[in-house]
């Protein structure tokens, strides 16, 4: 067989092996989808708990605390509860990995309402943090070591409520952009 | 949106040719990855751009094309998601097939790059009309370029 013809049939065989390729890519994208599922599941989970052990010092000021600062352990303790309750519904409310595949149209709207929720929470709380640094300015205003203490535990907080909300979106992002794919996959079969 | 779901069917459609130019051109296996990406995102950024002055397949070739003969490896940052890429070792395996594809990819590889690309239009059977316009070049140029580099490809063969 001429070389030139030889290259043509080999050129056709390259095709129809990436041709084949789809599947394992299909494979490939659902296995992301899945790890990534389960990362952001037990990511919640950790937050959950971690957001559970904080309330203790807040448990322990409303204990024994008495005046002002029974009122602000009393305000600090209601506002974690009902963060760890809306964290633990965001967290039970994620979709199961495999929905991706079997119904992408329902796992992405399921994943868009996680986000909602996920959202809501993060303003839940800046609310609570908006509300107790006006608080401390205003009735601890004569003991400024305890401004000065909440504004630096107010600011530490902060950034590490951003650095982890950062990464939970964009582990979201990144399995919606997936999702996406398969559902376009799936259309075009 | 309609144009998202337009452009990622036409990137479906032509997956395997992107990928085969993508895989001529990569230097190791690592690269094809990075060729890929490069030439998805040229397509994006060009979609928008497109009249249908050629047909969509020639305006993919020559867009793979120009990316690949420009193509500068950059340290990209490492995503979370996982590329979609291929099996390789699927590819060149070590059935008949398999090796017919390593020759291939031996033979083109040691022409320069504008020669792989003739080669590789030539080799998808496009018209020496198509072949000109996506490399730039008149249509006697094609002919005459084209009779030298499969010369050469014998010549490669006979040594």
């Amino acid at each position: 067989m001429d070389n030139i013809d030889e290259m043509k049939e080999q050129w056709t065989l390259l095709q129809n092996k990436l041709n084949q390729q789809q599947i394992i890519n299909q494979q490939l994208l659902s296995r992301t989808v899945t790890s990534n599922v389960n990362k952001l599941s037990n990511f919640m989970w950790i937050m959950a708990i971690v957001a559970l052990f904080v309330s203790i010092p807040c448990i322990w000021l409303l204990v024994y605390s008495y005046g002002f600062f029974k009122d602000v352990a009393i305000f600090l303790t209601i506002g974690m509860v009902l963060e760890v309750v809306l964290h633990v519904y965001n967290t039970l409310i994620l979709p199961k990995a495999s929905d991706a595949s079997i119904d992408p149209v329902a796992f992405q709207d399921k994943m868009m309402k996680f986000r909602k929720v996920y959202i809501a929470n993060i303003y839940f709380g800046l609310i609570l943090l908006l509300v107790c640094i006006v608080w401390s300015l205003i009735k601890g205003f004569e003991m400024s070591y305890l401004v000065v203490a909440g504004a630096i535990g107010g600011v530490i907080g902060l950034i590490i409520g951003m650095l982890l909300n950062n990464r939970v979106l964009n582990n979201v992002r990144a399995i919606r952009e997936d999702a996406q794919t398969m559902k376009s996959w799936k259309e075009n079969q | 949106m309609e144009k998202e779901k337009e452009f990622a069917k036409i990137v479906t459609d032509n997956k395997s040719t992107i990928y085969s130019i993508c895989y001529m051109y990569a230097k190791d296996k690592s690269e094809i990855d990075d060729y890929y990406q490069e030439i998805l995102i040229n397509l994006l950024l060009g979609y928008a751009k497109f009249r249908g002055e050629s047909s969509i397949s020639t305006w993919i070739w020559r867009v793979s094309i120009n990316t690949c003969i420009s193509f500068i490896r950059k340290d990209k940052r490492k995503l979370d998601t996982i590329p979609l890429s291929v099996n390789i070792n699927q590819i060149e395996s070590d059935d008949h097939e398999g090796k017919q594809v390593a020759k291939l990819y031996q033979r083109i590889n040691k022409l320069d790059k504008l020669e792989k690309a003739m080669v590789l239009l030539w080799l998808e059977n496009m018209s020496y009309d198509d072949i000109a316009s996506v490399m730039g070049m008149t249509v006697p140029s094609v002919s005459t370029r084209l009779v030298r580099i499969k010369d050469k490809l014998k010549q490669m063969s006979n040594d």
